[in-house]
């Protein structure tokens, strides 16, 4: 018995050892990092624990997570301003880790006066009209885009699936020990996809990401923001905007969000690394040409 | 006893995966990914490589890796090492499954669980998630509006 714990410590201390030197560039370095902590919390069978959820699934739980929220907001149609926000998403993301995702990154408006963003993990990214009227210049519109990036990136949509269904989900989807046919199955995948799909829209919409999480979307959004070469330091003035209209905006991102100031405090911890740079001419010249909220 | 087996299952499982090398064989991850001829987003595009594709990894650099198709070594170039992956994708089109593995072919959160769920609730706005989707920036576009913005194209 105790041979066996030692092995076990010297197998557990190699495999975190391995995490930390030559995983990091592996797409599902994140996910296995839990799956293992996981394991060993639950001592799950492996076949329930070695399954990651896999960039098709963040694709599909992604798109039923955003036709949900579709049920309460309308697109705004504005095609200019729309190929405007694509472009800064991926003049960002180019500079990810994962500037594809399953099927790409795409932004569009929501037509409402609500302050508010969604980002699904499908690379679904939501903005309401009210939050884009917040935003001064480009790289302050860059910076929400940025943030939403970041907690599709982070996979915080995800975290909302209790870990329970995800394993079940894993169990049916990896399929080492079962073998899946028939009409049946598909309805219990599709009672595990609504059940998801509930659990991250309870989250998204009305509990909200932990602090943390939202602190942790921000971090993300100032690297983000400072390698494609704008202004990381554009996020303070857009939280500054934020900071004033939120007591007048009922619901949305003032509900889901921590607030601003506390936003503001944490952000410029990571900002001192990060010296400030003006904005372009130019991107405040197209800025001023393509937003007319 | 049996909380440790599955510890050490666990790392023996997970070993393969620490160690991604040259001539590793991995998998597709995304729906379609461009073979670009070298570490850059902006780098000339060589190819296609699709969904469950087999490829060989030749060389990895920063968040690239350069791979070719296995069925076909000259399609090769750099795609970005999170669109890899070693786990085995069945999809539709691979070939060769053996019984159990066609069995598995196409389960999980997929296209065939969506058009259950637009069975199950008809309210859902599939529509209009696919109209987001159709939002797409071309490459030209993209490296004019960075130039014009005077920010950064990426590495290479």
């Amino acid at each position: 018995m105790k041979k066996a714990k030692s092995l076990v410590i010297l197998l557990g201390s190699l495999t975190l050892l391995s995490f930390f030197f030559s995983c990091e560039s592996i797409s599902d370095f994140d996910t296995l990092g839990r799956v293992v902590s996981s394991g060993i919390d639950a001592g799950m069978a492996i076949a329930k624990a070695a399954e990651p959820i896999t960039p098709e699934q963040e694709y599909y739980i992604g798109r039923s997570v955003a036709a949900t929220l579709l049920q309460s907001y309308d697109l705004a149609d504005e095609v200019k301003l729309t190929a405007y926000l694509n472009k800064i998403c991926m003049a960002l993301v180019i500079h990810s880790e994962r500037p594809e995702l399953y099927n790409g990154y795409h932004v569009s408006i929501l037509d409402s006066d609500q302050i508010n963003a969604f980002a699904t993990s499908g690379g679904h990214i939501l903005i309401t009209r009210g939050l884009l009227s917040c935003a001064e210049n480009e790289d302050a519109l860059a910076s929400v885009i940025a943030h939403e990036i970041g907690h599709i990136q982070l996979q915080h949509s995800l975290k909302a699936i209790k870990t329970s269904r995800s394993s079940q989900a894993a169990l049916a989807t990896g399929g080492l020990f079962l073998n899946l046919t028939g009409n049946e199955d598909l309805m219990d995948l599709a009672d595990m996809m609504d059940a998801s799909i509930n659990e991250v829209i309870t989250t998204m919409v009305n509990k909200g990401y932990s602090k943390q999480q939202e602190y942790d979307a921000d971090a993300a959004a100032v690297k983000l923001l400072f390698d494609a070469g704008y202004n990381p330091h554009a996020i303070i003035s857009m939280l500054q905007v934020l900071q004033e209209k939120q007591p007048r905006s009922s619901g949305g991102f003032a509900k889901t969000h921590p607030s601003a100031k506390q936003r503001i405090n944490e952000v410029n911890k990571v900002l001192k690394k990060y010296a400030t740079s003006p904005e372009a001419i130019n991107r405040n010249k197209r800025f001023n040409e393509t937003v007319f909220l | 006893m049996k909380k440790y087996t599955s510890i050490v299952l666990i790392f023996l499982f997970l070993l393969p995966c620490v160690f991604a090398k040259a001539g590793d064989t991995m998998y597709v991850n995304v729906k379609e990914s461009i073979l670009k001829s070298g570490t850059g987003f902006f780098a000339s595009k060589l190819g296609t490589v699709y969904y469950g594709d087999t490829v060989i990894i030749l060389a990895e650099a920063g968040k690239w890796t350069q791979i070719e198709l296995k069925e076909n070594p000259s399609n090769k170039g750099w795609i970005p090492t999170a669109n890899l992956t070693k786990k085995k994708i069945i999809s539709g089109k691979t070939q060769n499954l053996s019984e159990s593995e066609l069995a598995l072919a196409g389960k999980g959160f997929s296209a065939e669980v969506e058009d259950a769920m637009k069975q199950r609730h008809g309210e859902l706005r599939f529509d209009l998630v696919d109209k987001i989707e159709d939002n797409y920036v071309g490459d030209e576009d993209l490296l004019e509006f960075i130039v014009e913005g005077n920010l950064y194209g990426g590495e290479g």
